[in-house]
Order: structure tokens, then sequence, then C-alpha cells
């Protein structure tokens, strides 16, 4: 009898004890602000993210919610987690939910992926703009051409050669340096260290001794780096580092051997860290490219085409395929980028409108995207 | 709840069939769970379920289903299968590098060799008895680095000729003839399991593998079948994504090997084998693709999205796991 | 024992501490085979790169196993359970954010110091006690449970991500990767300290002999009437544990907090402790084993840069070692009627 009673409150107490567990698991679901999504409201904004947990995608977001600030829309994120799969199936849940004049603008999480996410927004009569990914043969005019409306990034061979060549002038023209690339299916990684090649071709005194995939990676930077110096020594003069956080594990892997300041670090993007190294002489140079201009630009185009303001069959090939200006951020001029970094403009859609192509760097040459 | 047995004559058998109404209860949760998150969601977001959005999901869907389908047969002897995405991705590739060569048989071709390299690694796992786990986490990471070297790390546009690929991308009766297809290889592999020694071996090996040795299952063959079988379904579902994609990339299938490990899962697969099957697989492969799009659905904030999904994968794997037939708990 | 004859039971304890002789020998043999394929490797890489076994490569293998070695230590616990922990690198994400936001930092003004260390480690061993509760009360197969508790983990890196990258600039922090010693930073130190300590703890404490215990006969052991679910609960706990403080080190490191600070370390550390001879099906192995593994795994991956093998032949590369080296170790245990899963 006891037996039976003693299993009798055991199994009361793990009952219990689920119960709670399962209370305690669902409890932080109710913190998490759940904003039901009726049918997306007329003109909402949708972009596609790869990730919250970056600099860089908070302030493209940012970039977008000004735009939908300004036009009184909704925003709708999306993040892919650098799934092309999951954006596609996620898009197809909004798209689901029936969209008027809704608007798109997203990563397409990697070259493979455009065309199915492009046609995916077509099929639901969404006006897409795509940024960074792009394969080389389609474009904007000739893949599902009424609602591809354009394609905007920044030019990556601009970048590694800007890199390059200010490591080229650090070094006095005469040294050798290393690379690490980031994930090599994408195009700014390629396009980074062919910008790298073409410049170190008008530096010959400069030799590229080895380059490694960094996977845009900050830790994975910081171990290459690390056996960089263990195998190369005072022979290694400089590292071009494919994005800020890459630079930014170099610098991390210098500092353990206090080379940091020492040997020159270069990177793009124009993250806060970054602009903080130049500033204090860990980093040479950094490539400014702003989120926050590309955020409310690409999602401001998308808009216009829903709403009739542009009509994508009028636009040139170079306002439909374009390259967004950037600029060199040395020492010389790092305190104005931190000053935009600290007070980034507020844009409106109506400034926007008076011309989407103010900041264009013109457009993307013949096989940039190989 | 209780245990206590009626106060009944001990001769007449209590509450006859109470054990198997409970088992049947129990396989009908996962449905109820499946058709309870579809409910709300339509609630939630009406239009959810319109032929249109339903079209959309199934060509979304189908990839993750056929991949859980077909990871759940080495998940029933016991083993794990961790190479399937990678052999989706790499699928896409091959499309690519042999298209030239075998013309419009490459899809066969490429299906062929991967039911091929499954086998060869079910062979592996078994003959060598290296735990699954890590041989096929040992292939994962080499059929990773072949991807990227055969295609040079970029996405290539598929040919444009291919008539399966085209078949699969297309649709029949408006609706995506991916969902045809994970039809068929349910029906196909259902009749596999039902009518040979196969399906019944295969859970033998899972519930009492040493037992199941000794009455003479084929351990080797079996395992390299099972193995088989989740390669040869990982290849249709790297079919199934390039027909939507139109592109080969060597990681187009991404993190598709953790939502498959939770698809099999939430179906009431027993990741210690022996307790599942295909039903299992196609209704946690919904559940999965489900939950995938409900984040944005219920409109979660994105920063939010990873622990809604992970503790609603959670709490659905409480409620679907059936714990009655699992001794030990690993 | 009790009514045997003296002589009888001098005889069987003689011939079992004769077993027992032959049984710790032939242990000592497998615990050789990974420290074997080390020296090899060394040895190879050497021959094809002089000046690899130079002290500045060999420090450069030590800080760059340093972390892999706290990862398998933990997660050695949990596999010689039987079960599985693939929670860190989510639990990773979460414990740097934890410490970069609440040590001194650019993006908030807190200035917990020390505390902020003991916070983050915090987080990782709460992820081990509740990986532990869902494993053990709950009786969900580990693998699920912490595959959601991998997704968890990274959702609340990326919830208390702030707009940009908090730089960490608490003194204690940074001077735990900056401070050197003999020409190695103190994370080398901490990851040797809690190898030989949980080492010591596996093998010389009540808790690890239950352990090696609850892996190879949990069954038995649950008849026994011993407190099962507190000892996986320990081994949980510690696995989270190591989570959490290899989270601490990797930030101090960079100096920042970062959501992808974990990204691609689980695989690896689950195949180092196979390669170094820890048993998927629990019962057998070690965290010293293991930690061979792991320096094994940084050793060819260090290798192979120096030698200048491409990014992905490098991953083909290191899959095959691990896929030989595990087969050719296994080969003695083979037997007919073994079960492997």
């Amino acid at each position: 009898m006891t037996d039976q009673l003693h299993r009798l409150s055991r199994k009361f107490w793990q009952r219990s004890l689920s119960l709670a567990a399962i209370l305690g698991l669902a409890l932080p679901l109710s913190q998490i602000a759940v904003a039901p999504a009726k049918a997306a409201q007329k003109g909402s904004l949708i972009i596609g993210i790869d990730e919250t947990a970056s600099e860089y995608w908070a302030e493209y977001t940012q970039g977008a919610q000004d735009i939908a600030n300004s036009l009184g829309a909704k925003l709708i994120v999306v993040t892919s987690n650098y799934q092309g799969s999951q954006l596609l199936a996620q898009l197809g849940a909004i798209f689901a939910t029936g969209c008027d004049q809704c608007a798109l603008a997203t990563d397409p999480s990697s070259n493979a992926f455009v065309k199915a996410v492009v046609h995916r927004s077509a099929m639901a009569q969404v006006p897409i703009v795509t940024i960074w990914n792009r394969p080389e043969n389609i474009h904007p005019w000739d893949t599902d051409p009424k609602y591809w409306v354009a394609h905007t990034s920044f030019d990556g061979v601009m970048s590694g050669y800007y890199q390059a060549q200010a490591l080229c002038k650090a070094l006095g023209g005469h040294g050798q340096i290393a690379a690490i690339e980031g994930v090599p299916s994408t195009p700014p990684a390629y396009q980074r260290i062919a910008g790298l090649k073409k410049a170190l071709a008008e530096c010959p005194g400069v030799t590229l001794l080895d380059t490694e995939v960094g996977d845009w990676q900050e830790t994975k930077a910081q171990n290459i780096t690390r056996t960089w110096i263990a195998r190369y020594g005072s022979k290694l003069n400089g590292i071009f580092a494919s994005n800020d956080a890459m630079a930014r594990g170099a610098v991390a892997a210098l500092r353990e051997k206090n080379l940091n300041g020492k040997i020159p670090v270069t990177g793009s993007d124009g993250s806060k860290v970054a602009l903080d190294m130049v500033k204090s002489g860990d980093m040479l140079v950094t490539v400014w490219n702003d989120p926050v201009l590309q955020g409310a630009v690409s999602i401001a185009i998308a808009h216009a085409a829903a709403v009739g303001d542009i009509d994508p069959a009028k636009l040139t090939h170079a306002q439909r395929d374009f390259y967004l200006k950037q600029e060199v951020v040395d020492k010389s001029n790092v305190d104005h980028f931190l000053d935009l970094k600290a007070h980034a403009p507020n844009y409106t859609y109506a400034e926007l409108k008076a011309d989407f192509w103010k900041d264009s760097a013109g457009e993307l040459p013949v096989g940039a995207n190989k | 709840m209780s245990h206590v047995q009626p106060a009944t004559d001990p001769l007449v058998p209590a509450k006859p069939g109470f054990a198997e109404r409970r088992a049947a209860l129990r396989r009908g949760v996962p449905l109820a769970v499946l058709i309870l998150l579809v409910g709300v969601s339509a609630i939630i977001a009406p239009g959810t379920l319109s032929p249109a959005a339903l079209n959309g999901f199934i060509s979304d869907a189908a990839p993750l289903m056929i991949l859980v389908i077909g990871s759940t047969i080495p998940i029933l002897t016991g083993s794990i299968d961790l190479s399937v995405a990678g052999i989706a991705s790499i699928t896409g590739v091959m499309l690519v590098v042999l298209a030239p060569i075998f013309g419009p048989w490459t899809c066969l071709v490429v299906v062929l060799l991967a039911l091929l390299f499954g086998a060869l690694q079910g062979w592996l796992h078994a003959w060598l008895q290296i735990p699954s786990f890590i041989t096929t986490l040992g292939t994962l990471s080499m059929l990773s680095g072949l991807s990227l070297l055969l295609s040079n790390a970029t996405a290539q546009p598929l040919p444009d000729s291919d008539p399966f690929i085209n078949l699969l991308g297309d649709t029949s009766f408006d609706i995506p003839n991916t969902g045809f297809a994970t039809l068929v290889l349910v029906a196909v592999l259902a009749l596999v399991m039902r009518y040979t020694r196969i399906g019944r071996d295969l859970f033998a090996l899972g519930a009492g593998e040493r037992a199941a040795l000794m009455s003479g299952v084929r351990n080797v063959r079996l395992r390299s079948f099972a193995f088989a079988i989740s390669a040869g379904c990982a290849a249709l579902a790297g079919l199934a994504l390039v027909s939507v994609t139109q592109f080969s990339s060597p990681t187009l299938a991404g993190n598709l090997l953790l939502l498959s490990i939770v698809g099999v899962v939430l179906g009431g697969t027993a990741i210690s084998g022996g307790v599942g099957g295909l039903w299992a697989g196609v209704i946690g492969g919904l559940i999965t693709a489900w939950l995938r799009v409900a984040t944005v659905l219920i409109g979660v904030k994105p920063t939010g999205q990873y622990i809604v999904f992970g503790v609603m994968a959670l709490i659905a794997v409480f409620l679907t796991t059936d714990r009655t037939k699992i001794g030990i708990i690993k | 024992m009790k009514n045997m004859s003296p002589t009888t039971s001098a005889r069987i304890s003689a011939q079992q501490s004769d077993r027992s002789f032959a049984l710790h020998a032939r242990r000592w043999l497998q615990n050789l085979g990974p420290l074997g394929v080390l020296i090899v490797l060394l040895l190879v890489f050497e021959a094809a790169r002089h000046n690899f076994l130079s002290a500045g490569n060999l420090a450069a293998i030590a800080e760059a196993s340093a972390v892999p070695v706290i990862l398998t230590t933990g997660l050695s616990f949990v596999i010689l359970l039987g079960a599985i922990d693939l929670s860190m690198e989510g639990v990773m994400a979460a414990s740097s954010m934890t410490l970069s936001l609440l040590c001194a930092n650019d993006v908030n003004g807190n200035h917990w110091g020390i505390w902020g260390i003991a916070a983050a480690i915090g987080v990782g061993l709460a992820f081990g006690l509740v990986n532990g509760l869902l494993n053990t009360i709950l009786r969900m197969p580990s693998l699920i449970v912490t595959l959601g508790t991998w997704f968890i983990g990274l959702g609340i890196a990326s919830i208390l991500f702030p707009s940009q990258v908090p730089t960490v600039q608490d003194h204690w922090v940074l001077s735990i990767a900056s401070t050197h010693i003999a020409g190695l930073s103190l994370i080398v130190f901490v990851a040797i300290m809690l190898l030989v300590l949980f080492h010591l703890l596996l093998h010389y404490t009540h808790l690890g002999r239950m352990i090696f215990a609850v892996g190879g006969a949990e069954a038995t052991l649950v008849m026994t009437g011993l407190p099962v679910p507190l000892f996986k609960l320990a081994a949980f706990i510690i696995s989270g544990l190591m989570a959490g403080i290899a989270g601490v080190l990797l930030s101090a490191r960079l100096g920042d907090g970062n959501a992808n600070i974990g990204d691609g370390l689980l695989f690896p550390a689950v195949s180092a402790c196979v390669l170094g001879g820890t048993l998927l099906s629990g019962g057998r192995g070690g965290v010293l084993p293991s930690a061979i593994g792991a320096v094994v795994l940084e050793v060819l991956n260090n290798g192979l840069i120096q030698i200048g093998a491409g990014p992905y032949v490098r991953n083909i590369i290191s899959g095959a070692v691990i896929l030989i080296v595990v087969a050719v170790s296994g080969l003695h245990l083979r037997r007919k009627l073994r079960v492997v899963k």
C-alpha cells in the first residue's frame, strides 16, 4: 500500500514538474512581443535580412524603418539566417496573407536563391529590389522584369582595390601581405580579392604571401592570423581582411603578440568597431559602405514601383543595376564618419524620391558577378 | 492518470483494449499537434489556407519533407545520418558538372550515385562498426569540401533542358509536382516496408539490436540499405530544391540537416530507434515546415524567432514523444 | 566471496589482478593510439614544412586548442553517459553577449567586472541545468533537447544584441587574453587547469565513477536505486558550464560580444571526443583522450594551413582523417554481435 502511495506521489511530482517546466518554457513566449499579423496592411514594406545580431543588418533595418516611418507604413522584417530556403518559406508565408501595394527589398542570402526569390515575389505581384547577391547572367530587365525593379550593391572590386592601394602606400611600395577572404560563394568575397589583385598588379613591390578563407568571421580570422604570425614571422608586413569583422579578428591576433598597429590591417564595411580601430591606429583603413543609406534606397525604390511613382519598364540599365557610392576611411577623415555613425541622417521617402540614384556609383560592369 | 486497477473480478480482464486505445491515442498526438498549429495560425492570419498560399507552402516544404522521410529510415534502426543536407547540396553541383556527359539522364545518374554513396556509408558504419554519428559527420565534412571544390564555390545556373528538373519544377492541377513526388516516394517506401522483410527487420534492429542480430537479421546489408535510402531521398530533396532555385550551390541545403532531425523527432519517431515510421516522418516534416513559417505568420519579432522556434520545437517534442516504449532515455 | 576458503579467494584475486593488469595495459595502449596519431601528424608536418615544430607555431597550436579542449572536456561528461549535448554553440553565443553587456563596454553603463564573468558562466550553467532537467525529468532525448536549446541560445544572443557590436573594455576580462606567461596566454592555462580538474573529478570521485557506470549500464544502475538522474544532471551542468566558460574566453580574446562566436565549434568537438577514443555509446573514454582528439584536429588544421592546402581540400582531408583514425582505432573492438549505433 505504502509502495503504491509512494509511486502515486512520485508520479504526481513528475507530472507537476512537467507542468511547471512547460509553463517555464511557455512564459518567455509571451515576453516576446507577438504582433499578430493580420493580412499585411496596404503598402507594407518588407525587408529580408541575413541575421539580427549584426550591426550591419541593424543599420540596414534602420534605413528601411526611416522610410516606413516617413510613409506611415508598416515594416515587416524577415530573417533568413543565411538560409535561402528559409527566406523563401517565410516570404511565402507573408505573401500568403495577401499583400496590396507591398514592396520587398532583400538580400537573397546567396546567388543560388536570387531567381527563386524574385520569382516568388513576382508571383505575388510584389515589386522587389535585391541587394548584394545577383548571378552574372540574370538581370532585373531580363528576369521577371515587371517586378524585379532593381539590384543594388557596393563595388567589391573597388573596395578591395582601395584597401590594397592603402596597404601599398603604407608599406612604401615594398613588403609582403596576406589576405583573408569571406564566404567564397558570395560576390563581395571574390570581388574584394579581385580588387586586391588588381591593385597589387599596379604595386609590384608588394607580394601576396597567402590567402585563406575566414568566412567573414572574427574568430576564424583570428586563428588564421595567429597561424600566419607563427609561420611567416617578420616576413608578414600587412593583412588584407575582406571585411571589418575579420579585420578585427586579425587585430585581436596581432594584439596577442603586441603587433597591433605595427602590422597594418585593412577591412571593409565601415562598422563602428572598425572606425574606432582606425582612429586608435590598430587598423589602417576601412571602406565605408553605408547600410542605412542602402536600406533606405533599396526599399524606397521598391515602394516607388509598388505605388507607381516609377515604372520599371522605363528605367535604364544603369538605374536597375547599380552600385552605391563608398568611401575610404583612414585616420585623416575617420572623425567625420564616426560622427555620421552616431548621427545617421534620417531619410524620408519624399527626399529620396527627388532622385533615387543620387548616391549611385554607376552600373555594375559586365562580369562583376562572375 | 493513476495506474490503480479498478476493483473488479480479477478473472475478468479490466478494460479490454485499454492499452491499445491508449497507444492509438498516442499515435494521434503528432497529427493533433499539426492540426492545432495550422488551426491557430489560420485564425491569427487568415489567408494562410488559401490555395495559392498552400501551393507555396508545398513547394517550400517538399525538400524538407523528403529529407525527413529519408532520415527516418536510418533512425528507425537506431543509427543517424548527418550527411543528408550535404548530399542534397552536392546533388545540385553534380547536376551541373555531369550534365555535359549524361545529358537528359543526369538526374537519374546523380540519384544512383547518391544511393551508392549511401550504401557505402552504411556499409562502412556497420561493417567497420564505426558509430553512424561520426561516420556521417566525417562524410559530411568531405561532401561539403568536395562540393565547394567541384563548383569552385560559386552558384551556377542549371542546364535548362533537363527534363526531370523541369517536370519537378512544374505544376499539375495547379499543385506543385514536388508535392506529388513526395507522395509517390512515401507510397513506394510504404509498400517496401509493408510487404517485404526489410520493414520488419528495420524495426527489429532498432528495438533490440542484439536480439535481432541473433535471430539472423543481416545487419550490414540492412544498414547499407537504410543509408542508401536516406542518401537517395536526400538527392531527391536536392533535386526538389534546385527545381525551385534553378541554380546549384555548394551550400544550397544549409541548415536543413538540423530541421530534418527536428522533423523526424516531431513525428514521434524515437531517436533511439525501433519506434515510429514513414507516416510519422510525413507528419513530422509537415510540423517542422509549418513551425518554420509560423514564427512569421504569428508576427514574432525577428530577434525572437530563434527562441520561439526552439521553444515550440521542445514543446512539440515533449507532446509527441511516446516515452512508454523507450526504456532508457539517452 | 564471504564463504570461500582463503586459498580460492587468493587464487581468484590473483587472477583478477592479472586480468586487471592486462586490462590496464590494453587501456593504456588504446589511450596511446590517439597520442600516436598526434605524434605522426606532428612529424609529417615537420617533414613537409621545417619549423612547424618551432616554439612560435607550437604556441599558436596551443592557443587554438585551448577553447576546443575546454569544450570537449565538458562534452565528454555527457558523451560518457551515452547522451549528447549539441547546445554549445548557442550557449557560447548567449554567454558572450551576457559578458559583453554586463562588463564595462561601449554600449551601456554596466560595470559588473568580475560579476559579469560570473553571470556569463552562470548562463552556461543554467543552460546545462535546463538541458539536464528536460532530459531527466521530462524524459526527452538529449539530442533533441539540446538541439532545441541550441536555437534558444542563439535566440537569447540575438535578443540581447544591441544595435552595434558591444566592445568589452573591462580590465579583468581583457587581461585574461592579454596576460602572457612563458609566451602563452592565460586562456591556455585556464584550459589546462580545467582539464586536470575535471580529469580528477572524473576518475577519483564518486560522481565520476557513477557517470562511467551510467554510460555502461544505465538500466542496471537504475534498479540499484542510486539517484541516476542526479548524475546525469551533473554531467549536463558541467557541459553547459564549460560552454559558458568557453564563451567568456572567446569574447575576452576578441574583445567584444559576438552572437556567432561559437560557429563551427560543435561538430569538431564531437569529432574530437570520438577521435580521442570516447565512445558515443557511453561508458568509455575520458576527458584526457578527448582533449588529445581536440589537439589532433587543431594540429591538422594548422598543418594544412601551413602547407598551403586550400580550405575545401582541408574539409575533405580532415573528414577522411577522422574516419580513418576512428575506424582503425576501433578495429580491435569489432565483434559480431556488437551493438553500434
